[in-house]
């Protein structure tokens, strides 16, 4: 009946139903990931902070003047102590060294591992929002198609609004009348339908474009998580080898009687080192914290967006549904005072 | 301070894995007795010097080996260590482990077997030094049923000659109260020798006849005071350990040698 084909819709067909399931599926999954990113950026805390084997400063510097000095008066004190029992023994430092490096070592793999958790949820994001782009190109498509559909549909209803108009009225009761008349209320409907479809698509448009984004959003800080764990582990892989050059000295000098070696020096390297790796640590981990702060802020909006526009959707409806049944009454009212 | 770069070799490409599969298969020879660490924590460590994904955050292009001992250095030492930590429940190898048994014990006295093994950071070798004791009064020893537990000054003293030679480790054993050495070995892992490494005079003709072969030297030295001291034992092992050696010239790639 009608003269222009009726456009074939790709892909997802959506309702208003689907775009709310769609956007409900969503909101739970990055839910969950901004819990799992906090429980990795927790993770990571945890493991930057103890890199430094959880020595304060005093007590670096205590173990380095014993390291220049040699025992202490309070060393021989706790020494003598000791060994009637009344004192826990000063440990070796070299023993203490290597605990460090072995706890940093140990650190490392940690930072390690959950980059590889990370390197895996970068990948299942970009897939997503290949997937979801794709999507919305779709939606996109389909409303266009609607959208050009409905106007093709309202032009031929002016011109069929525009015959009737020409009818005389003896003529309304004719059968050609009748199905002028009837031609009309199949457009009217077709327009409503394919004016739906292209909200229904708009609507899913700009659902998936806001999951896409937030999906972006995630992608750049799990992105930068990964490069923060980078710069960890590159300082902490130096400092490693600078402190194990030192504990290869200090296990050769155990054994060995030459005391002429600068170690007090070499200590100070050490601390340096081991502040710097501690410095960073902090750092990214701070930066880290931010960025999920402010992405949980990034969610509120997001959520707060998405509450008004399937409010908006369904006020949408809403009237359209009123429309539909005033033009029911309004044709009803037509037929019996005709 | 730190170690000199000339002491190191750093292992690129095919001789990383090489290095990586021949030497597991060297240190992880089951020939090497109970006298040494145990070859299987060994092969293990080897089978992760390298780690399993080149992008893993851990992973290094090359592999740092000490010239004198052709074994891995500390820092690669413990990388390998971690990732095995990772993978398996096992306790797996220390850088320092030390078992103690009571063989027999009588009042404050007791006899016991301490088992120490040890990476030496400064050497880059295995050492398992194994130490009958005689204790006697000593509060450093701690008897719990069949095993024993001992701090202070006396595993101190294990931690820091563990890697000694084996006479340096008695001398400061006898400086430990309450604690006699009636028996002790020291069971050294490596050097592991190949091209490229440092190559010990005695084994120098074999790497020439055979440049593609890698030797694991495993020494073991006992000291026990019945048995005086063991240079004047007239052990024929001990003098006929050079011969041994260079008489094994057509010595195969992998193939372990015992210098007793």
């Amino acid at each position: 009946m009608l003269e222009f084909p009726e456009p074939v819709y790709t892909g997802t067909q959506y309702s208003a139903d689907d775009v709310e399931a769609l956007r409900q599926r969503y909101k739970e999954r990055h839910q969950d990931s901004v819990q799992s990113v906090q429980k990795m950026s927790g993770d990571y805390g945890e493991l930057s902070s103890s890199l430094t084997g959880g020595m304060s400063d005093a007590q670096w510097d205590a173990q380095l003047k014993r390291l220049a000095d040699g025992p202490t008066t309070g060393d021989k004190v706790r020494l003598w102590l000791s060994k009637v029992g009344l004192a826990s023994r000063p440990r070796p430092v070299s023993e203490v060294l290597e605990e460090q490096l072995e706890s940093v070592q140990e650190k490392i793999h940690g930072v390690a591992r959950l980059r590889e958790s990370i390197d895996g949820h970068i990948g299942d994001l970009e897939a997503d929002i290949r997937r979801l782009n794709q999507q919305v190109v779709e939606a996109a498509h389909n409303e266009e198609a609607a959208a050009k559909h409905v106007l093709q549909l309202s032009k031929s209803l002016d011109d069929k609004e525009m015959e009737l108009l020409h009818w005389d009225i003896e003529d309304h009761q004719s059968a050609a009348y009748r199905v002028a008349v009837a031609a009309i209320d199949e457009l009217k409907s077709q327009i409503r339908i394919h004016g739906s479809k292209a909200r229904a698509f708009g609507h899913a448009e700009n659902r998936l474009e806001s999951v896409v984004r937030m999906n972006r959003n995630f992608l750049e800080m799990l992105k930068h998580t990964a490069e923060n764990m980078e710069q960890l582990a590159g300082a902490s892989n130096q400092v490693v080898e600078e402190i194990s050059g030192n504990v290869r000295a200090l296990t050769s000098l155990t054994l060995a009687t030459d005391m002429a070696l600068d170690l007090m020096a070499a200590s100070k390297e050490l601390k340096a080192g081991i502040n710097k790796v501690a410095e960073v640590a902090s750092n990214t981990s701070l930066t880290l914290t931010r960025e999920i702060d402010q992405f949980v802020a990034d969610m509120t909006v997001y959520d707060a967006s998405t509450v008004d526009l399937v409010e908006q959707n369904l006020s949408e409806e809403r009237r359209l549904r009123q429309t539909q049944i005033d033009e029911a009454i309004e044709h009803a009212y037509e037929t019996t005072t005709s | 301070m730190s170690g000199a770069a000339d002491e190191i070799v750093e292992l690129a490409g095919a001789a990383r894995e090489r290095y990586a599969t021949l030497g597991a298969r060297l240190v992880g020879d089951r020939r090497i007795n109970r006298s040494f660490v145990p070859p299987r924590d060994l092969k293990a460590l080897f089978q992760h010097l390298i780690a399993p994904s080149a992008a893993a955050l851990d992973a290094r292009a090359t592999l740092a080996v000490d010239r004198r001992s052709g074994l891995p250095t500390l820092p690669e030492f413990l990388r390998a260590r971690a990732r095995m930590r990772a993978v398996s429940d096992g306790p797996g190898l220390d850088r320092f482990r030390v078992e103690a048994r009571v063989r027999r014990a009588r009042g404050k006295t007791a006899d016991i077997k301490v088992v120490v093994d040890r990476f030496d950071p400064a050497n880059c070798r295995f050492r398992r030094a194994v130490l009958e004791l005689h204790v006697d009064g000593c509060s450093e020893v701690a008897l719990e049923g069949d095993h024993a537990t001992l701090s202070g000054h006396l595993r101190d003293t294990l931690f820091r000659f563990a890697t000694a030679p084996p006479r340096l480790l008695c001398l400061r054993m006898s400086d430990v109260g309450g604690v006699h050495v009636t028996r002790l070995s020291c069971g050294t892992t490596g050097p592991l020798v190949f091209a490229g490494m440092e190559v010990p005079q005695a084994l120098a003709p074999v790497l020439s006849a055979h440049p593609d072969a890698m030797i694991l030297v495993c020494t073991l030295t006992q000291v026990a005071l019945s048995d005086g001291d063991p240079m004047e034992r007239d052990d024929p092992f001990l003098f006929a350990a050079a011969d041994v050696i260079t008489s094994l010239r057509a010595a195969q790639p992998g193939r372990v040698i015992y210098s007793v």
